[in-house]
């Protein structure tokens, strides 16, 4: 028997995970698709019915982060209620399976959802428009918009909220979100103080790898991001790996 | 079937529960675990259905370490709770929800076990009473015919005329293959059920002997026919003073288990020194 993997048992999972939860999955998806609808059509309303392709990439990205973020760190919240933990764990899958069922929902089948959701919108906003303006209601999201980057972000924003559903055992997506914003900070504060430190001057500077203001006397010059910013997408997808693989082992310790 | 070594476990960092706990259970008995509020019963349990993680030791069931939770391991037991939780489907639904997990699922034996119960097929689980949900937790437990069931106060939220018929139900499913423990505080809820009494006191397993066991050496009589060189326990009760004595070979009852708990928790030394 295998213990790890099994088909059989995956799909029943899925399943079961399915029936259980497909009420509050339609409700909050019906929930973040009505607001985004009246968000959208107020926007557009506001700007003679124009809404650039700016604009509608703002709140596509917006939304899809937001509503991402939330619906990831609710993914583990049996674990939360003592009861529904012990039903749970007890069930006869494994935890790879449990876990590759909570990734599929929150990675994976909610991208698909709510791009679909979202072009569904976005048509009937435009064409609401279209009266007026006559623009095209095809969503285009620009030559220099590539969804990949959109994607690592979002599998960024995932991991942390994956890793955080599992941390926390409650007020997950408050205490998940807490926890980014103070490790960011540190990783800004940590930046500027060692830069400031090996340049020993007082010296300007925001994220990791961006550009530098460095300040000495009266003169300051200005040094552009640095070269080894191509580092970046590596490191966030490695962090994202990462994360997801401490979640499964974090499932995999998790006590009642 | 259940090989507990070394076991040594606590929710705190400092306050242990279990010290280097020793214990083995073998298949074909129905284990009553007794002990007092916070002794750990529950805790135990939750080593053996692998919930916790064990700071030392192990706990092995069929040659599988509980804490790992394999599926070959889970779909072997069944845990019964105190607090349970069913999912907003009816009977059916769950019954087909979860037979998938369990080769041995025996349909008929749910069906059979819910109706002996008097519980109703139709209705959403979640909207029953907690003594209901309980009644359809043990018998969804019962027909896995897994080899391990472990059930946590069961007992509680069953009515008078339930708790007869939980009795006569799991007396029934016992087999040779099968091993079954019920922790309770409500001791008399398993007279006459359990062959087997765990007493868990001070965090150790003071007591693990088979009903027929505790016979062979100690007795349960009332004051008057006990006599006095040889009385371990006494206590009063309602119907007047009853006592344990050592081993007399001339005469059979049962086991009074609430006066052997009671003897026990007390730190009545000359019982378990008998029992031992």
């Amino acid at each position: 028997m295998n213990n790890i993997f099994s088909m059989r048992r995956f799909s029943q999972l899925f399943v079961n995970h399915t029936i259980a939860s497909y009420r509050m999955y339609s409700m909050s998806f019906g929930v973040l698709m009505g607001i985004l609808f009246l968000m959208m059509v107020y926007a557009s309303a506001e700007n003679k019915f124009i809404l650039s392709e700016n604009a509608r990439q703002m709140f596509f990205t917006t939304f899809m982060f937001i509503g991402g973020a939330i619906f990831t760190t609710g993914i583990f919240s049996n674990l939360g209620d003592k009861r529904k933990a012990i039903a749970y764990l007890m069930l006869p899958a494994s935890n790879f399976e449990k876990f590759l069922v909570a990734w599929l929902y929150s990675f994976v089948i909610f991208q698909l959802v709510y791009v679909a959701g979202f072009y569904l919108i976005d048509l009937t906003v435009m064409s609401l428009g279209k009266r007026v303006t006559n623009e095209s209601a095809i969503m285009n999201f620009g030559a220099d918009f590539r969804y990949s980057t959109l994607l690592l972000a979002f599998a960024w924003i995932h991991s942390m909220g994956f890793f955080g559903a599992i941390l926390f055992k409650k007020l997950h997506f408050i205490k998940t979100a807490f926890s980014v914003f103070v490790l960011l900070l540190l990783v800004v504060l940590l930046n500027k103080f060692s830069i400031d430190w090996m340049m020993g001057a007082s010296v300007e500077t925001g994220e990791p790898f961006g550009s530098l203001m460095i300040y000495e006397g009266k003169k300051s010059y200005f040094l552009e991001r640095s070269e080894m910013i191509w580092l970046v997408p590596y490191l966030t997808a490695s962090i994202a790996l990462l994360l997801w693989v401490g979640a499964y082992f974090k499932l995999k310790e998790t006590e009642v | 079937m259940i090989e507990i070594s070394n076991l040594t476990f606590g929710y705190g960092l400092k306050s242990l529960l279990f010290n280097s706990l020793n214990l083995k259970l073998e298949r074909g008995h129905i284990y009553g675990l007794l002990g007092k509020n916070g002794a750990g019963k529950s805790t135990l349990l939750k080593n053996i259905a692998g919930l916790v993680v064990p700071k030392a030791g192990f706990c092995k069931v069929n040659g599988h370490k509980s804490s790992r939770r394999v599926p070959s391991f889970l779909q072997e037991q069944f845990f019964i709770p105190e607090e349970l939780y069913l999912p907003a489907v009816n009977a059916a639904q769950f019954a087909k929800g979860t037979a998938h997990f369990y080769p041995k699922f025996d349909l008929d034996m749910f069906w059979k076990i819910l109706a002996d119960f008097d519980v109703p097929h139709e209705g959403m689980l979640n909207k029953l009473s907690f003594g209901q949900q309980k009644k359809v937790l043990i018998a969804l437990g019962l027909a896995t015919n897994t080899s391990l069931l472990i059930m946590d106060e069961p007992t509680n939220g069953l009515d008078i005329p339930s708790k007869i018929q939980f009795r006569k139900v799991i007396a029934s499913v016992l087999t040779d293959e099968r091993c079954i423990i019920i922790s309770t505080h409500q001791v008399r809820d398993l007279d006459s059920l359990i062959d087997t009494l765990i007493v868990l006191n001070n965090k150790e397993v003071v007591l693990n002997k088979s009903v027929d066991d505790i016979l062979s050496k100690i007795q349960f009589v009332p004051a008057s026919k006990a006599g006095s060189a040889d009385v371990l326990y006494q206590e009063s009760q309602s119907m007047g003073v009853n006592t344990i004595v050592a081993g007399r070979e001339d005469t059979f009852g049962k086991v009074e288990t609430e006066l052997l708990f009671n003897a026990i928790v007390d730190g009545n030394n000359s019982v378990l020194t008998v029992l031992r």
